[in-house]
């Protein structure tokens, strides 16, 4: 049995987040593909949001908080990110979330919404909160 | 629930030892530990045979092991050497800490076998220790 303690995932996740590492900057997009994440996703795999207005959000170091929830597990939050078309011009339907590096060039993780939300004009949009949690396969 | 991908822990982990000086100190302890709910700190009495320390490891080097699950890990083996006579001890497991303070801890683990050390008994201690993430989406 191997336990990684809380503040061992808070250290991790702390230092992938500080000013200059991986999380500095990375950038939240949706997708409009039909997808389930998966541990080894490239960019390719994700069809990114192309509807009016719509740009990925980039999360600077400061902005990821430390959490910790009920159950022990640790992670990180983000802060709320509201996505909202412009126009009408063109509509997506977008199935869920994920972050790369601040490059765009890397996959950090994906997530996939309870359900699709249809973008379809000003008004349709949402606001979202991209959220890391990492809990030890033993507790 | 997030899935990450490999590339990410890869990248946490890099960045984690980097901060860490690539060097994790790594301590043994002699009595069973029951893990205490939701990753918080556990309690145990560290190891005092003679000639024990904790040892300091250079994970910043060693090998990385990708699993087929997505998960990747590094292997490090920490030794200890008795000396004799010493106090015997039965050994449960291990802990790593980040540097001289005991805590906060930040991984134990638990020997499949107690190994006792001492006394006549073995006079070295070698621990191989995986270290890595899985993913908990």
């Amino acid at each position: 049995m191997l336990v990684f303690t809380q503040a061992g995932v808070t250290s991790i996740l702390a230092d992938a987040a500080a000013a200059g590492k991986i999380l500095d900057g990375a950038l939240v997009h949706l997708y409009q593909n039909n997808y389930n994440p998966t541990p080894f996703d490239v960019i390719a795999d994700y069809t990114e949001a192309t509807y009016t207005g719509y740009a990925s959000q980039a999360v600077a170091s400061a902005a990821w908080n430390p959490v910790v929830q009920a159950d022990g597990s640790a992670g990180l939050i983000g802060p709320g990110l509201f996505f909202n078309p412009t126009g009408t011009a063109i509509t997506n339907v977008v199935y869920g979330y994920y972050v790369t590096d601040s490059t765009g060039a890397t996959v950090l993780w994906g997530e996939r919404f309870a359900a699709p939300v249809g973008m379809t004009g000003p008004g349709s949009g949402f606001t979202m909160v991209p959220q890391l949690n990492g809990v030890s396969q033993s507790s | 629930m997030g899935i990450l991908t490999r590339a990410a822990f890869q990248q946490f982990f890099i960045d984690w030892l980097a901060n860490l000086g690539g060097i994790i100190h790594v301590g043994l302890f002699q009595e069973p530990v029951v893990p205490p709910p939701g990753g918080q700190q556990p309690t145990f009495t560290e190891a005092n045979f003679t000639g024990y320390g904790r040892a300091g490891v250079n994970v910043g080097t060693a090998a990385k092991h990708d699993q087929a699950d997505g998960s990747t890990m590094r292997a490090v083996t920490a030794v200890w050497e008795a000396s004799l006579p010493s106090a015997l001890n039965v050994l449960y497991g291990f802990f790593i800490i980040s540097g001289s303070s005991p805590f906060p801890i930040l991984v134990w683990g638990s020997f499949d076998t107690p190994l006792a050390v001492g006394a006549g008994l073995y006079t070295s201690v070698n621990v191989l220790i995986g270290l890595g993430f899985e993913n908990a989406g």
